[in-house]
């Protein structure tokens, strides 16, 4: 799907697409990498899935592009959009608390991108913008998540919250696995159900990944995968 | 007298073979700096502060202790730690410093021995 978006798509897609997506990659912690790190992201899931690779400039922003595919369910006859983007995005951290302790952040995403689905014609400019508000110490992690995906011809939202525990401490170098919940309102309209997902997440200095296992309505929703490797 | 001139030159060349000396092994003797971190609570803060300090020049080896907060640096055979750097890198890293240290005659494995109780 994402081939067919990259490479058969109209002018000036490509070109856009030179950058990401990544606003919405909910469950993968930081946006913003170290000073000259780059980071490759993905998540796989059934009703979203993308990869962007981005470069942290600064201490506090980042640049990246990517690809996102999503699906909903829209409307009174209740019909299932798809929408491919390719966009570039820009993420800054807007502050940073650090205790002893703990830590805690607050993030701003914009990402400008070009969109192409199957209920408009003619391929769209998207804007995505996002924020995100997380505490974590070495046991405990906390997030509020928002992002948007907005076009002339949709609007796509998603809301999250999310905690988890790790089992015990670890120094960096060794594996640490840990329980995430997250629940999440997504869709044109947000009156999807709730999406609760149980995540395992495991690091490893700077390899992140997870599994979950979403449901929605007391109905499985199948498994997400998200991982992240800063280098 | 005229052993006087030779005499005068032996211990010249004396003076600046222990001044050599001296100076050589002050050179050798590692100046480990440590650093109190505040925020540094993942996998990931510290690798962007080893990776951040390990680029530095003077830098031979970089220990990072999550438990202890601690961040240890030690220079290469013969240079000197810049503690402002060093301080720079990790506050442009995102973090807070809270104390400084410089500790003589150590090395990173000793500092990582005795905080992880582990050689």
């Amino acid at each position: 799907m994402m081939k067919r978006f990259l490479f058969n798509g109209r002018g000036g897609c490509l070109p856009v697409g030179l950058g990401l997506i990544f606003l919405a990659n909910a469950a993968a912690a930081s946006p913003v990498g170290f000073k000259d790190s780059w980071m490759a992201m993905g998540e796989l899931g059934r009703d979203y899935s993308e990869a962007s690779l981005m470069y942290t400039f600064t201490a506090t922003a980042a640049v990246g592009a990517g690809l996102v595919g999503l699906k909903y369910m829209h409307g009174p006859a209740v019909h299932t959009r798809r929408i491919d983007m390719v966009d570039v995005h820009v993420n800054h951290r807007l502050a940073r608390w650090n205790f002893p302790e703990a830590q805690a952040n607050i993030y701003l995403q914009l990402g400008l991108g070009q969109a192409k689905g199957n209920f408009f014609v003619r391929q769209q400019t998207v804007v995505q913008p996002g924020l995100q508000l997380d505490y974590e110490t070495r046991r405990i992690y906390a997030a509020a998540k928002w992002h948007g995906s907005y076009a002339k011809a949709f609007d796509y939202t998603r809301y999250s919250l999310s905690g988890g525990f790790s089992f015990y401490k670890t120094e960096y170098d060794e594996w640490q696995p840990w329980l995430v919940l997250e629940a999440a309102r997504k869709g044109g309209d947000l009156k999807d159900a709730t999406e609760i997902t149980p995540y395992v997440r495991f690091i490893h200095k700077t390899l992140f990944i997870e599994a979950g296992a979403p449901f929605k309505s007391g109905r499985s929703e199948g498994l997400k995968v998200n991982f992240r490797y800063t280098f | 007298m005229k052993s006087v001139p030779s005499t005068i030159k032996t211990v010249a060349a004396c003076a600046l073979f222990l001044q050599a000396v001296v100076f050589h092994s002050h050179a050798n003797a590692a100046e480990v700096a440590k650093v109190t971190v505040n925020g540094m609570v993942c996998a990931f803060c510290a690798q962007g502060i080893e990776k951040t300090i390990a680029k530095m020049p003077q830098t031979r080896a970089v220990y990072v202790n999550l438990d202890k907060r601690i961040v240890a640096v030690e220079p290469k055979e013969g240079q000197k730690l810049d503690m402002a750097k060093i301080r720079e890198g990790i506050i442009d890293a995102g973090y807070d410093v809270v104390k400084t240290e410089t500790l003589a005659n150590t090395t990173v494995a000793a500092i990582k021995a005795e905080l992880t109780g582990r050689k």
